[in-house]
């Protein structure tokens, strides 16, 4: 599969008074074209982050660096702010978590749609006209005509993630980066979203890089899974393998506190421990402090990312190589 | 909208009202009105002739129903000093307050909607923290030192604009900067904030994905969602500027309502003051009114 987004040892940095807080830690990735990508991890995990770095929304103060972030071939990391402007909205675009807040509240919806247009794909105002209303009519709102006119707060907040899905898609963009897009709404308009996304990910022929920290989303609509802790990638496969086996114990923690529907009753298992801060990483392994299966080797070196196939990867000392886990239950 | 308008009218007429109560017993309590209409060697029974006469020996609800019905017909009385109706007099007054008025609140927003904005662009710089010492500065000042600072630069050391008095554009430039350096002082901060405020809202970061420009950001998406408090600030610096600027009036001898209100309480020329604060009251109660219809004209979340 042609290789659409190819992220190349990424590593994002905040300043802080005494130094800076490496956020993102040699996070190495690709999205195919047409896929959809799942970043999976807790809070704090960099993966709201790695796709800001990637997309260039990160305030000017934070350092990014990388070996190269390959889009169709050329580096955009080593693009200046006007040329990764003009690709924003474009090439790349971005839904955000929060509908209620994304929107300006004091401009028409039309006029936040058709700014989009007419920044990247001008054809005057009638035709740009045309274009909102039907990518409008394609995210399944009704009455365009009447939302155009509307502003953020007449509309419920699954209809403005609608709106915010219908302004990353309108200049058809070849790489959509959803970062948690359905977290703020509830479940039955979280699977519409979810629905409307993958329908038109396969019309539009978009890839996705899809956040989010629910497991069972990922389930519904990942092609691949990237699994992130601490800033780093712990694992990635194909969403078949990953729930079949997961290989990184942190993985394993993660589906194990997953509600199932034949679950019995009693406690649901969780992980032990929080989410190391970026100022105080443990060393060795970053997740040894919270392994059960953590041996001297974890807290003194830390591990690489081993290649497992053609389309697995993992970073533990324990996985593919040294000792094998027990299966996961 | 219509309606509230009309509920908003309605408040007005109610505060009006209770002005009127106000500037009625101002009068009462500033003591005997007679005694400075009649000569120091009038006797008693002169002065007692002329309270009949004006109908101050009445009870004093008698009298104030009695200067309601006339206020509301537009006669608070004649002037004591000139002798004509208080009213004309005032309104006299009244363009000459607004030419000054205007142009300050202009100044005003001309200069404080820039340096607001790019002291938030450049917060903490050494540009923002010359503009915002500046306008700590500009509204710990006084008015009349402000004032007078000013004839002493520009009018008397460099001789650009006259010293005082009215009548030609140059004679405004001062009174209005004046003005104008104090009203500044106090929107640039907010505008400051605000917008500090705003560049951080999610909205921003969608406009920023989208691929708006720094500068369409700044003073299209950011800066409408500034102006809002700013508004209210305005609005509450109108009436300053109009009737309120009595001290900046008076050093540069402009003939306002403001130098007028200050000349007529000095002659203990009631009728004046009351006028002038009437309709000092009126303008208040406008400006407020039109600053609540702008709120909405803005933000379409606010609807009454």
């Amino acid at each position: 599969m042609d290789k659409l987004l190819q992220v190349e040892h990424l590593n994002t940095y905040f300043p802080i008074h005494d130094g800076r807080l490496h956020a993102v830690c040699d996070v190495s990735f690709h999205v195919n074209k047409g896929e959809l990508l799942a970043i999976v991890g807790e809070s704090g995990c960099g993966k709201s982050v790695t796709a800001l770095s990637v997309i260039g929304l990160l305030p000017h103060r934070c350092k990014v660096e990388s070996e190269g972030i390959f889009f169709e071939g050329s580096d955009i990391g080593g693009y200046s702010h006007s040329q990764m402007r003009r690709m924003r909205g474009k090439e790349i675009s971005m839904i955000f978590q929060e509908p209620l807040t994304s929107l300006n509240p004091l401009f028409t919806i039309g006029f936040q749609l058709m700014e989009t247009i007419r920044l990247h794909d001008d054809s005057g105002r009638e035709k740009n006209r045309e274009k909102a209303l039907e990518i409008l009519r394609k995210v399944e709102i009704a009455r365009p005509e009447a939302i155009l006119r509307s502003f953020p707060n007449e509309l419920s907040g699954g209809m403005r993630q609608r709106v915010m899905i219908a302004i990353a898609l309108v200049n058809h963009p070849k790489l959509i980066i959803a970062d948690e897009p359905t977290t703020a709404l509830d479940v039955t308009i979280q699977a519409q979203i979810l629905a409307l996304m993958k329908h038109l990910m396969a019309e539009y022929r978009t890839s996705i890089m899809f956040i989010t920290h629910d497991l069972g989303v990922v389930a519904e609509v990942a092609d691949r899974v990237l699994v992130m802790y601490a800033g780093q990638v712990v694992e990635e496969a194909t969403v078949e393998e990953l729930f079949r086996e997961p290989m990184h114990p942190y993985t394993q923690g993660l589906m194990n506190s997953t509600i199932r529907i034949d679950q019995e009753e009693g406690m649901l298992p969780t992980i032990d421990g929080v989410v190391p801060t970026l100022a105080e990483m443990p060393d060795g392994c970053r997740f040894h402090p919270r392994c059960p299966h953590a041996k001297a080797l974890c807290r003194s070196e830390s591990p690489d990312v081993r290649s497992l196939g053609a389309r697995r990867r993992v970073r533990c000392h324990m996985c593919g190589g040294v000792a094998a886990l027990p299966a996961p239950g | 909208m219509g309606k509230y308008i009309a509920k908003r009218l309605g408040q007005a007429v109610v505060v009006l009202l209770i002005v009127t109560a106000i500037i009625f017993l101002l009068v009462n309590v500033a003591g005997d009105p007679t005694a400075n209409m009649l000569p120091l060697d009038a006797s008693e029974a002169d002065r007692q002739a002329m309270r009949e006469a004006m109908g101050l020996n009445r009870p004093l609800f008698i009298q104030y129903m009695d200067f309601l019905g006339k206020a509301i017909r537009g006669d608070f009385g004649n002037s004591y000093r000139y002798n004509l109706p208080a009213i004309n007099l005032a309104l006299q007054r009244m363009p000459v307050s607004l030419q000054l008025a205007g142009t300050a609140l202009l100044f005003a927003v001309l200069f404080a909607i820039p340096l607001g904005i790019l002291s938030a662009k450049f917060a903490n710089s050494p540009f923002d923290l010359v503009v915002s010492s500046v306008s700590v500065l500009g509204r710990a000042m006084p008015n009349f030192w402000i004032g007078i600072l000013l004839i002493l630069l520009f009018a008397v050391n460099w001789k650009l604009f006259p010293v005082s008095g009215s009548g030609t554009a140059k004679h405004l430039v001062l009174p209005a900067m004046t003005l104008a350096i104090q009203s500044a002082s106090q929107i640039i901060p907010l505008i400051r904030s605000n917008m500090l405020d705003v560049m951080q809202e999610d909205y921003i970061r969608t406009a920023r994905s989208k691929g708006v420009g720094e500068g369409v950001i700044t003073m299209v998406h950011a800066f409408k969602n500034a102006l809002v408090p700013v508004v209210t600030v305005v609005a509450l610096e109108i009436p300053g500027l109009i009737g309120g600027a009595l001290i900046t009036e008076t050093i540069f001898a402009w003939p306002g309502l403001g130098q007028f209100l200050i000349q007529a309480i000095n002659n203990r020329d009631m009728s004046v003051v009351q006028v002038c604060i009437f309709m000092i009251s009126v303008i208040t109660l406008f400006a407020n009114l039109v600053a609540d219809l702008v709120y909405c004209l803005i933000d379409p979340r606010i609807r009454y």
